[in-house]
């Protein structure tokens, strides 16, 4: 009996050294803010969903579409040094992936098709049949997987006459017959939680800003370095020069045009 | 109450103080004012000091050198906040995410020296949902899938096969080798990929155009095995502490 009140101090003493008298507890991850978590997390990717769409459509039509009438040239090899190239669409919105997932926030972003030019950006398995289900319905739909949480399926417009014409003469590409408006393939978001809150969902359309804003410097830092760099500022090349916007006037741009669908997004009207 | 549950109660309250005690002197021996606190580039722990008896085998080849503190990082929190979230976890399902003393190493401690803007398997894309079953085979959304350390290999992989996990669909309409890629793909030769093809590309390496010029399955399977590189060992990048 008198070890039984031995140990049954010793382990109250734990108790209240790991509980009472310690200190505070650790905050659980994906809590980072203090508001509650109780909007549907489909809100937060029809956001983040429209700001890359319509950086997408600007990236299209007046970079690359406007940048070629002026001599600037895009391609799959724009990394490799000594190309004195730009990237394609797809492959600036890859350039925002990697710079999404650089940050802490665990938000990833993919692009897809059912008829790629690149056949490693095939759907298969289940996310073909939520493909079909996209084209279709010219909706997005949102799904759960575990181990990967929340995701989203944005169909991928042919926004811009250039997506068109590019997607039909490549030599790679297994459909030709591509039209203006068609879907041409799928963004694929994910996020660990099925519910968020205001505070979370601005901090996520912050941290996309800034991303594209470093993936359309990551495209000015190899210009800068062409034989004969384009001049770099508030000039667009659909003003004829050989000019490409900077950052900030990219990120005007691209916010200017996305912001009235952020807002009908966020305040429940979409 | 019976003599045989208080023996498992005096064993379970031992091992409690033992570990707190154990932890905490190896931990903050030098340091006990600021015990346990979040800096992790604090290296003069006993611990590290003792690293030579630790380790648990060769460096992988560039890594000798580096501090066990570069990778091994203190988890969140201390010691006595560590334990309380995880009895919490314990006993209520409470679903806190931490680790006791250290953290896993995880791949973000590889990206701060390896990250690079222009790698052609960077892990993330491998988080993309429809690679679900691509993973399972080729684990490459964490650094840690395919590579390891304290044991001297590259790459942790007994075959070479993997690329058919992604690459079955490939075709080329303009084919710059002299044997088709259609070729090799109709006749499995899934181990001849890696002869051409640098996987994450970071080794300035030109792939040949004939066949027979290809690096062979056994050099890239000794290179696995930490041999040197079939790649050459000029690099487009080097870690970034190098
Ligand atoms: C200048 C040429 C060009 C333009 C313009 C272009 N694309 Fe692409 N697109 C490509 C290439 C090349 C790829 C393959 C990239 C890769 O290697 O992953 C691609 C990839 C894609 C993919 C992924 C599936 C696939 O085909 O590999 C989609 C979806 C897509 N593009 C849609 C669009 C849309 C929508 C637009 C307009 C907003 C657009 N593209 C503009 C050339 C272009």
């Amino acid at each position: 009996m008198r070890r039984f009140i031995l140990w049954a101090l010793t382990l109250a003493c734990i108790c209240i050294y790991l509980f009472v008298t310690a200190p505070a507890e650790l905050p659980k991850q994906h809590a980072q803010t203090s508001d509650a978590h109780e909007i549907d997390v489909a809100v937060m990717f029809h956001a983040v969903n429209a700001l890359n769409a319509h950086a997408r459509q600007i990236y299209t039509r007046e970079i690359v579409g406007a940048g070629k009438k002026v001599g600037l040239k895009f391609g799959e090899d724009w990394k490799e040094i000594g190309v004195e190239k730009g990237p394609l669409p797809a492959l600036f919105l890859r350039e925002l992936s990697f710079e999404l997932e650089k940050r802490p926030e665990p938000l990833g972003l993919y692009l897809g098709s059912d008829k790629p030019i690149n056949p490693s950006n095939l759907f298969k398995g289940d996310t073909a049949v939520d493909y079909k289900t996209v084209v279709m319905s010219r909706e997005p739909i949102f799904s759960t997987l575990e181990g990967y949480g929340s995701i989203a399926m944005f169909p991928d417009f042919a926004s811009a006459p250039g997506c068109v014409s590019c997607h039909n003469e490549h030599k790679d590409s297994p459909k030709n017959d591509w039209e203006l408006n068609d879907v041409m393939g799928a963004t694929t978001w994910t996020w660990p939680d099925s519910t968020t809150s205001s505070d979370e969902i601005r901090q996520i359309l912050k941290t996309e800003i800034e991303a594209l804003g470093d993936a359309y410097q990551n495209y000015l830092v190899k210009v800068s370095n062409f034989d004969a760099p384009p001049k770099i500022g508030p000039e667009w090349p659909n003003s004829g020069q050989f000019a490409l916007p900077d950052k900030d006037a990219f990120l005007e741009a691209v916010l200017n045009a996305a912001s009235p669908e952020i807002l009908t997004t966020l305040i429940g009207e979409k | 109450m019976k003599f045989r549950n208080i023996n498992i109660i005096s064993i379970v309250a031992a091992c409690i103080i033992l570990i707190i005690g154990l932890a905490a002197a190896l931990m903050a021996f030098n340091n006990p004012a600021k015990a346990f606190n979040e800096n992790n580039s604090r290296n003069n722990t006993i611990l590290a000091s003792l690293s030579e008896f630790h380790t648990l085998g060769n460096f992988v080849d560039g890594h000798d050198g580096l501090a066990c503190r570069e990778c091994h990082k203190y988890s969140d929190g201390s010691i006595r906040q560590q334990i309380q979230a995880l009895a919490k976890n314990a006993l209520f399902d409470a679903g806190y995410q931490v680790d006791f003393a250290f953290r896993k190493v995880s791949s973000s401690e590889c990206l701060k020296c390896h990250e690079r803007n222009n790698d052609r398997h960077p892990i993330y894309r491998f988080n993309e949902p429809r690679f679900i079953e691509v993973v399972k085979i080729l684990p490459a959304n964490k650094c840690l899938g395919c590579h390891s350390e304290h044991n001297a290999k590259t790459v942790n992989l007994d075959s070479l096969g993997f690329c058919a996990s992604c690459h079955s669909e490939l075709f080329l309409k303009n084919d710059p080798l002299d044997i088709s890629h259609a070729e090799i793909i109709k006749t499995n030769d899934w181990n001849s990929c890696l002869g051409c093809h640098d996987f994450h590309g970071n080794h300035k390496f030109k792939s040949p155009s004939l066949y027979d010029e290809s690096v062979s399955v056994q050099a890239i399977k000794d290179y696995f095995d930490g041999g040197k590189s079939p790649y050459g060992t000029s690099k487009i990048s080097e870690g970034l502490k190098k």
